[in-house]
């Protein structure tokens, strides 16, 4: 039993938010966010259509050229433009982690819905299921598939998303299992719309900030799993340009040539940075105690 | 006429332990207007779900229209719903807070029979309880309660239903917009020529809007009869107890 | 004891509660209702600089001889739970799930006096017990979804007369329980006061329930008062329109006679409530 509905206080409270957007709205995690990875972005994009040098050029004359007003961010160990290996390594990478995120969060989100709707003794068994998932490290699960069918994008990919699919499916079923104890489900219910309806058409958009969010942490992932499996060789081949082969080549060179170590090394940094600001600032930027954009 | 009637009903939640509804048998008239009262934890709201088809008994059965509703429920669902629709208590909660209510009165029509209701449909739904089909323009946050409590309502009644249920529809509201909904209800009732079935813990609304009562308590009927007798000559203990407690806290006039 | 003079909250330039002079004698129980928006609940609220940041509050409310608005946050809290406790409204929700009961009961003893623990527990079961809840010494050691809400209702209430406070307040206390449930909290309420003559301001949207303990009524709308008087005069001669409207509205349970002849019609509602 509830009492009063409509307390003035919070009215009056969240008309005076709407109002004027407060500056929390739009977070310093939000701002840093957008810019990191609009940049990144960016400079991925401009590489499909131009870069300072062609990918395969070699020199090898030149290689091992610390950073100059030629080769702005010097030159790898067969003398190839560091800067364009960089911004072509860029393509892998978000190519990559798009897939794998867009697997695992559509997958993911499904599976999770269909577990939280599914009652109790299928939720269970799916839960124990995705948590196997997601005890296998990825990593062992490229190596073993690199052997198995070869290196290369599509090995990472399946990889990656063999973890993304049940770790979103646990995220996603907590709340939206809260959502379908809620009041406006059972009326659904009552006015003959099946689950699947129920699931994909009320709950999942009353949990979208939560998956919005989720997307963007996830992408910040497998960027970084991306490069690590790219440097133990499993990813893309030379000569395709990817960040984490970079980070191999230049690993024994530290000490001769650090730029070659550290300019890579900066950019999944910022990358990775960048998505995972993007998402807190998401996650403040969507919060419906705010901005009524759902119960969650 | 019995239109919506119950026997031996059992029910309980958990797959063992207490009966939440413990031998129940009742009778509802077409065009009759139950009140069923109790406190908490008497089963009321349970009752409510097991008479519309929205949980099946372990024992006993539902009839309703002739039809076993529990056969009902799994080979024509639709029909079913056809038949009774809900109000439930806490209007801002029945209502999907990203949904317009538009889209939200529109609901039982479009998934039940298919079709997006015309404009004149809805329009009449919301002048029927008596509120202007602007209002459907905004989200449910923007409504009083009250307010929102009657577009339950025109939902309620958008699929022509013969049975409206009502598990506290008042209790959620100020005392002061009560009877406003309390009016609507009465009015659908002898418009449509509705069967109104009324879970309640307030026995001043049923003192008005129904002719018969019953009471529960701990998942068992203790007591029925029409309203003026229940109210002014209970016989059961409980329901003396309950009766009591509801004028020591109700408004006393000298007039 | 409290005296509200010129008070005004706002918020962004919205005038939210305008009232000009209210006053609560020691000992005193005043009843304030009003529906949803009526300001009743902000009012009680700015007593204790319960409300949001964004609300602005002027005027002026003294207790005791002492100004409350602009008291250094420091002070109130002192105040808070030992000279004026308030009662909330869900009682589910204000209690420490994983705390036991008794460790709550005895919380503001802790931070307002200096008792020991063994006296604390003393006087802990003597709350519980001066609040009619049965076997206290087992009750100690309950978690608070194992009480009913009258019970846990009953807590609250044990936890805010702990200090002796001179002024309680009591937002819709018996709004979410049962009714037989709330006849025995409003009797509570009205023999602790009556006890130990402390104020007591009841808020409630429901006429009924205020008649039932109030020594004066007063009748809030759109943030103002615009009524006061006794039960008697409020509900037998109420001279404001809004107020008749109130009375009119109000489901009661009339006498057989009446119910009779009320059965089956409308309600009142004609100066739309």
């Amino acid at each position: 039993m509830n009492g009063p509905e409509t307390d003035t206080i919070v009215i009056a409270t969240q008309e005076a938010r709407r109002s004027r957007p407060r500056s929390s709205t739009y977070s310093p995690q939000l701002l840093v966010g957008v810019a990191l990875t609009g940049a990144v972005a960016a400079i991925t994009l401009l590489s499909l259509f131009w870069t300072p040098w062609n990918p395969l050029t070699l020199d090898v004359e030149n290689r091992l050229q610390p950073p100059s007003s030629e080769h702005w961010f010097g030159t790898d160990r067969l003398g190839r433009d560091l800067l364009t290996q960089v911004m072509v390594g860029g393509q892998n990478s978000l190519y990559v982690s798009i897939v794998a995120t867009a697997i695992g969060i559509v997958l993911g989100t499904s599976l999770g819905l269909v577990a939280a709707g599914a009652g109790a003794r299928w939720g269970a068994a799916l839960t124990r299921i995705s948590d196997i998932g997601i005890a296998l490290p990825s990593i062992l699960i490229a190596l073993v598939l690199a052997t198995a069918v070869g290196p290369g994008n599509l090995s990472v990919i399946i990889a990656i998303s063999f973890w993304f699919v049940p770790v979103t499916a646990r995220v996603v079923v907590g709340p939206a299992r809260q959502v379908l104890a809620l009041d406006f489900i059972e009326a659904a219910m009552t006015h003959g719309r099946g689950r699947i309806y129920i699931l994909f058409r009320q709950v999942l958009p009353n949990i979208a900030p939560l998956v919005i969010v989720q997307t963007s942490m996830m992408f910040a992932a497998g960027i970084l799993i991306e490069a690590s499996l790219s440097f133990l060789g499993v990813g893309a081949q030379p000569p395709t340009a990817s960040w984490g082969r970079l980070l191999n080549e230049s690993q024994p060179l530290l000490q001769i040539a650090p730029y070659y170590t550290l300019l890579p090394g900066m950019f999944v940094v910022i990358t990775v940075l960048g998505f995972n600001l993007l998402g807190d600032g998401l996650a403040v930027l969507l919060d419906p105690q705010q901005s009524r954009k759902g119960v969650v | 006429m019995p239109l919506v009637t119950a026997k031996n009903l059992r029910f309980r939640y958990a797959s063992s332990g207490p009966w939440t509804i413990d031998d129940v048998s009742l009778s509802i008239d077409s065009g009759a207007s139950v009140g069923i009262v109790g406190e908490s934890g008497s089963g009321k709201s349970t009752i409510v779900r097991l008479l519309s088809g929205l949980l099946t008994a372990q024992e006993g059965t539902v009839t309703a229209d002739g039809n076993d509703v529990g056969k009902w429920s799994k080979r024509s669902p639709n029909e079913l719903r056809r038949f009774g629709q809900l109000v439930f208590q806490s209007p801002s909660r029945s209502f999907d807070p990203r949904m317009r209510l538009r889209r939200a009165v529109c609901e039982p029509v479009r998934a039940l029979e298919n079709r997006v209701p015309r404009r004149d449909e809805v329009e009449s739904w919301m002048s029927r309880v008596g509120l202007s089909p602007q209002l459907l323009d905004r989200y449910p946050h923007q409504l009083s309660g009250g307010q929102l409590q009657r577009v339950s309502l025109a939902r309620a009644i958008s699929i022509g239903p013969r049975v409206l249920y009502a598990d506290e529809p008042t209790s959620s509201l100020d005392v002061s917009v009560q009877a406003q909904v309390l009016n609507v209800l009465m009015d659908l009732r002898t418009e449509l020529g509705l069967t109104l079935i009324t879970v309640t813990h307030d026995l001043a609304v049923v003192g008005r809007l129904c002719d018969r009562i019953i009471v529960m308590s701990g998942g068992r009927i203790v007591e029925e009869g029409t309203a003026v007798d229940i109210l002014t000559n209970p016989q059961h203990d409980y329901t003396i107890g309950l009766v009591e407690a509801a004028k020591a806290v109700s408004l006393k006039r000298a007039s | 004891m409290i005296e509200i003079n010129n008070l005004r909250i706002s918020i962004s330039d919205k005038a939210l509660v305008a009232i000009d002079h209210l006053v609560v004698a020691p000992g005193e129980r005043l009843g304030l209702v009003g529906e949803s928006g009526s300001g009743k609940t902000l009012t009680v609220m700015s007593i204790l600089g319960l409300l949001p940041e964004m609300m602005k509050v002027e005027g002026s409310i003294s207790f005791a001889g002492r100004e409350l608005l602009g008291m250094p946050e420091k002070e109130l809290a002192k105040i808070r739970g030992r000279d004026i406790a308030m009662v909330f409204q869900d009682p589910s929700r204000s209690l420490n799930p994983t705390m036991k009961i008794g460790h709550q009961v005895g919380e503001t003893l802790r931070l307002h006096t200096n008792m020991g623990r063994m006296e604390i527990r003393q006087r802990v079961l003597e709350l519980m017990h001066s609040v009619r809840l049965q076997s206290p010494e087992k009750m100690v050691n309950r978690y608070p979804h194992e009480l009913s809400g009258g019970q846990q209702q009953r807590v609250m209430i044990a936890m805010a007369i702990a200090c002796g406070p001179k002024l309680l307040i009591a937002d819709e206390p018996t709004t979410a329980l049962d009714v037989t449930v709330q006849q025995g909290v409003l009797e509570l309420l009205l023999q602790l006061s009556q006890d130990s003559d402390m104020s007591m301001v009841f808020v409630s949207h429901d006429l009924g329930v205020v008649q039932a303990i109030s020594d004066r009524i007063a009748v809030m709308y759109r943030g103002e008062v615009i009524e006061i008087g006794p039960p008697a005069q409020i509900i037998d001669s109420p001279a404001a329109d809004y107020t008749k409207a109130l009375i009119a509205a109000n489901p009661s349970i009339p006498n057989a006679d009446v119910l009779v002849r009320l059965a089956g019609t409308r309600f009142n509602t004609d100066q739309g409530a």
